[in-house]
């Protein structure tokens, strides 16, 4: 037996998409070919709505739009260990570090669980404020349709400034993970685009979260990694850091080239 | 998730609610591991890792996998594995970096940073020891306490860490002898006295077999202290030394005209809602009259807290102000003595200028004396004339502008700083501050009755000082004599600073080290100020090859009295010249740090007038400085007209 994946091109606003998604439509395409349907965004939402009514084809592990107001919960008043308590604020302080000691930096933001952590800590660092620098998505054309659209909606909000690069040539050459491999696909759409967008944009401070945990040599970063023009990284030669509690690490050094290497920011 | 592989431990928490809940209460510890290589760190780390259940089941598996492929531990797991990440340095089967691991038990979260434990990485321990609340210094059961342990001792000391434990680690290699462990520790003692440690704890483990790491050892009966991770869970923690207030602002949140809050720290102490807050560099008070935060308005802010304080009245403030209560002022300095740690292949020298940062402000400082180096055995005081990579000694530093500081003891906020290099933007140095040399406020230039702007009337010309640089044999001298000839025609006072005549005077005492050199142009430099403050114009002619020191010469005289003058020829132009013999007597090595040959000469990037000496005849040269002197004379009476108008 053999599986077709394909993507019902639902439209994203409410109203359009429940007129163009008949339930007549869905039952037809079943009986035709004997598909399974896994409802997604406006589908699942249709399909949560009136369970009985579709065929059991329909596979309702779904889930709701990240997006749509039904969706929408209360933050959970959660117990608020001291421990996480200290580590929120030194990240903050970090952050406001960077900003203020960098001329053009910039947010890395993939929708992941990191970013979304990054953004919430951007966004507590600088209230008021909105955050006073663009977040920057490195695209690699293959997240879920759900997260492109949480993305967008993220963009609307906050007077947050959203920048969006894929790499010219994974467009061009088709890369995909299933004809080239998610080795490639990783090289060419993440690797190779940002750097790419690093260097249109000349940002001389990028903000990244990644889990110190996640892979080994994420343990060795630095608060500020310096990375050379060229993006390299020496981990034997990195910048001592003095950061006696909220203390003191040097951020810009300051530097008088006309356009500085690369920094990347990591949060404990 | 996680897995759960030895016996020890408590039940998993059955949902997401009680597992914060259950958390809600532990607080975040730091400690560093510390110790020469071979003497278990990795391992250890390894161990506390696996028995605080703190891996996923992957990384389990990986361990297991790797153990047989990498491991030294024949079939067995290798915790070394678990910490030790980049390849580069498993291939060694060292720790070449500083790495960070996070773990948590039911009382507490903790952060280990593992430090290199090479001799050439002292300067990372040192780092990473100013962020932690204790450390463990490892010592192999069999080695006993090297060298490298007592300086660990010594940098965690110096870096205030107050919670310190030996571990004496391989016990199952020592036959879990009383004796072995008793004697490294008394032999470890009276070093630790004097190093101001007086609570040392020590603990007997094995971090192979996990005795005494969490739970206590059937093998070693005779000890009857408490586990390791017992030792680091019973660890009070106390963030501020003083209590009294300190928040240094790190940026002005102004997004509109409504909002105007100062965002930052608060590095030590409690601040509430109402407190009289002072500015610490302009001494003027405002009242707190919000602590805002994401999450709402708040009361208090206390130690570590990052805030946002608005207050009732508009007051200049900007990043690198420091403010306190106003009942509880801090102290501005801009001479203080400090401990060094020297973190740069550069070496460290008197009279060269940096950047130092401190909290948030950033000021140009000097290191105006090298007091002592610390012998970090014997903790002697040795003289030294530079400081060198690894290097801990106490200076004298001073600043271009007074600071907000206090002693590293007092505060470690505002007493712990960083020096940077100006060009190359490297962290050379972490200081921590002893005690202010004296304070700003009292010292005030000694206020003379006739100044600059009186003598240079009665001259009718300006002071300056024109800074010819160049290699030996380049025309320096000719050129800095037929401009005081025609500048003296032209009825202006001149005074020309020669090189060679300075060097059998003032300046006799100096050889040509580097660190000599660097005073030599640092004397040569305040002389040249005070000629040009006397009203002169003063023409200096040293090869002075180093960027950095033309430069501390143009910040001490001013950017608008200053001419640097690049008197260009070829080397091998002034090597014909040769007018005094020294690269002949430097080619056959009787000169060694002969500039050009065995020392580099740095060229001006940006010099204001280039004298190429090799194509252009001496009077087109005068003559075109002539015009640059003019032309500088007349732009400074414009910019007098403009801020006389506006």
């Amino acid at each position: 037996m053999s599986y077709i994946f394909y993507t019902l091109k639902t439209c994203p606003v409410p109203e359009q998409g429940i007129a163009d998604i008949t339930e007549e439509k869905i039952r037809c395409r079943i009986r035709l070919h004997g598909i399974a349907i896994f409802p997604d965004g406006v589908l699942a939402m249709a399909a949560h709505n009136n369970p009985d009514s579709l065929s059991d084809a329909l596979c309702m592990k779904h889930y709701f739009s990240a997006t749509a107001p039904q969706a929408s919960t209360m933050p959970v008043k959660s117990p608020y260990p001291p421990g996480l308590r200290q580590l929120e604020a030194e990240s903050i302080h970090i952050m406001r570090e960077a900003l203020a000691e960098s001329e053009n930096p910039v947010m890395l933001y993939s929708i992941g669980k990191d970013s979304s952590v990054m953004l919430h800590l951007a966004r507590k660092a600088f209230h008021p404020a909105g955050i006073p620098f663009p977040l920057l998505h490195v695209d690699t054309r293959w997240k879920f349709r759900e997260m492109y659209l949480f993305r967008d909606t993220i963009s609307g909000t906050d007077g947050i400034d959203l920048l969006v690069h894929i790499n010219p040539e994974a467009v061009e050459k088709d890369i995909n993970p299933f004809d080239h491999g998610s080795a490639m696909h990783t090289a060419i759409t993440k690797t190779e685009a940002l750097k790419q967008a690093l260097d249109h944009y000349r940002f001389d401070v990028v903000f990244g979260g990644a889990r110190r945990d996640e892979e080994k040599s994420r343990a060795k970063e630095r608060i500020f990694s310096f990375r050379t023009s060229t993006h390299r990284w020496d981990p034997k030669n990195q910048r001592p850091e003095l950061t006696t509690g909220s203390g003191c690490f040097p951020v810009k050094r300051r530097s008088r080239k006309p356009y500085g290497s690369a920094h990347s920011v990591a949060i404990p | 998730m996680h897995h759960g592989n030895t016996g020890h431990g408590k039940p998993k928490p059955r949902t997401f609610r009680s597992f914060l809940e259950e958390h809600c209460q532990q607080d975040l510890l730091r400690f560093i591991t510390c110790g020469s290589v071979d003497d278990g760190k990795s391992t250890l780390i390894g161990r506390m890792l696996w028995e605080s259940k703190m891996l996923f089941d992957d990384q389990a598996e990986q361990l297991e996998l790797e153990s047989g492929r990498y491991g030294t531990q024949g079939g067995n797991l290798d915790f070394a594995l678990l910490v030790d990440g980049l390849s580069a340095k498993r291939e060694p089967g060292i720790t070449i970096d500083v790495a960070y691991r996070f773990f948590a038990t039911a009382k507490r979260r903790f952060i280990v940073v593992d430090t290199p434990g090479h001799e050439q990485y002292t300067r990372n321990m040192a780092t990473e020891a100013s962020t932690a609340d204790a450390a463990i210094l490892l010592v192999d059961a069999r080695k006993g306490s090297l060298l490298q342990t007592r300086r660990h001792a010594c940098i965690v000391s110096i870096m205030g860490i107050r919670h310190i434990v030996l571990a004496i680690n391989k016990m199952d290699l020592a036959g879990f002898r009383e004796k072995i462990f008793t004697d490294i520790r008394a032999s470890f003692l009276p070093f630790a006295k004097r190093l101001g440690i007086n609570s040392l704890s020590a603990i007997p483990i094995s971090a192979l077999s996990g005795e005494n790491v969490t739970k206590s050892s059937d093998c070693m009966p005779w000890y009857s202290g408490p586990t390791l991770m017992a030792w680091l869970e019973s660890l009070e923690i106390k963030h501020s030394a003083s209590g009294k207030p300190v928040f240094p602002v790190q940026w002005v949140n102004h997004p509109d005209a409504q909002f105007r809050g100062y965002s930052g720290t608060v590095a030590e102490g409690i601040v509430s809602k109402g407190n009289l807050i002072r500015v610490t560099a302009s001494g003027q008070t405002a009242e707190i009259r919000d602590i805002i935060t994401m999450e709402g308005s708040r009361e208090h802010a206390s130690a570590g807290d990052a805030v946002t304080l608005l207050l009732d009245r508009e007051i200049d403030i900007s990043r690198g102000d420091v403010l306190t209560l106003a009942r509880e002022p801090v102290t501005m300095s801009d001479q203080f003595e400090a401990v060094l740690v020297w973190m740069h292949d550069d070496p460290g020298l008197a009279g060269r200028t940096y950047e130092l940062k401190l909290a948030t402000q950033w000021v140009p400082a000097s290191i105006t004396a090298i007091k002592y180096r610390i012998g970090i055995d014997t903790l002697s005081h040795e003289s030294c004339r530079q400081i060198g990579l690894n290097d801990i000694s106490v200076c004298n530093i001073a600043t271009g502008k007074p600071l907000a500081i206090t002693s590293y003891s007092e505060r470690k906020v505002l007493g712990s700083f960083i020096l940077v290099d100006r060009y190359t933007n490297a962290t050379v140095a972490a200081g921590m501050i002893r005690h202010s040399l004296r304070r700003a406020a009292n010292i005030h230039q000694q206020p003379l009755s006739v100044g600059r702007a009186d003598r240079e009337k009665l001259n009718h010309h300006k002071g300056r000082v024109i800074w010819l640089t160049g290699l030996s044999g380049s025309g320096k001298s000719t050129l800095a004599n037929a401009l005081d000839i025609e500048l003296h025609r032209t009825g202006m006072r001149t005074y020309i600073l020669d090189g060679d005549n300075i060097r059998q005077g003032l300046n006799r005492d100096l050889g040509f080290s580097e660190a000599d050199r660097v005073e030599n142009i640092r004397r040569v430099a305040e002389v040249a100020r005070l000629m040009m403050d006397a009203g002169l114009i003063v023409i200096t002619a040293f090869i002075s090859p180093f960027i950095k020191d033309r430069q501390m010469a143009r910040e001490l005289v001013g950017e608008r009295d200053f001419l640097e003058v690049y008197v260009s020829a070829p080397l091998d132009v002034c090597e014909e010249r040769d007018p005094k013999g020294l690269y002949q007597k430097a080619r056959r090595g009787e000169i060694p740090l002969m500039t050009g040959i065995g020392s580099p000469y740095e060229p001006p990037v940006q010099p204001d007038f280039i004298a190429d000496t090799g194509n252009v005849p001496l009077n087109s040269i005068v003559e075109a400085l002539m015009a640059v002197l003019t032309r500088r004379s007349e732009d400074d009476q414009e910019i007098r007209k403009t801020a006389t108008l506006s």
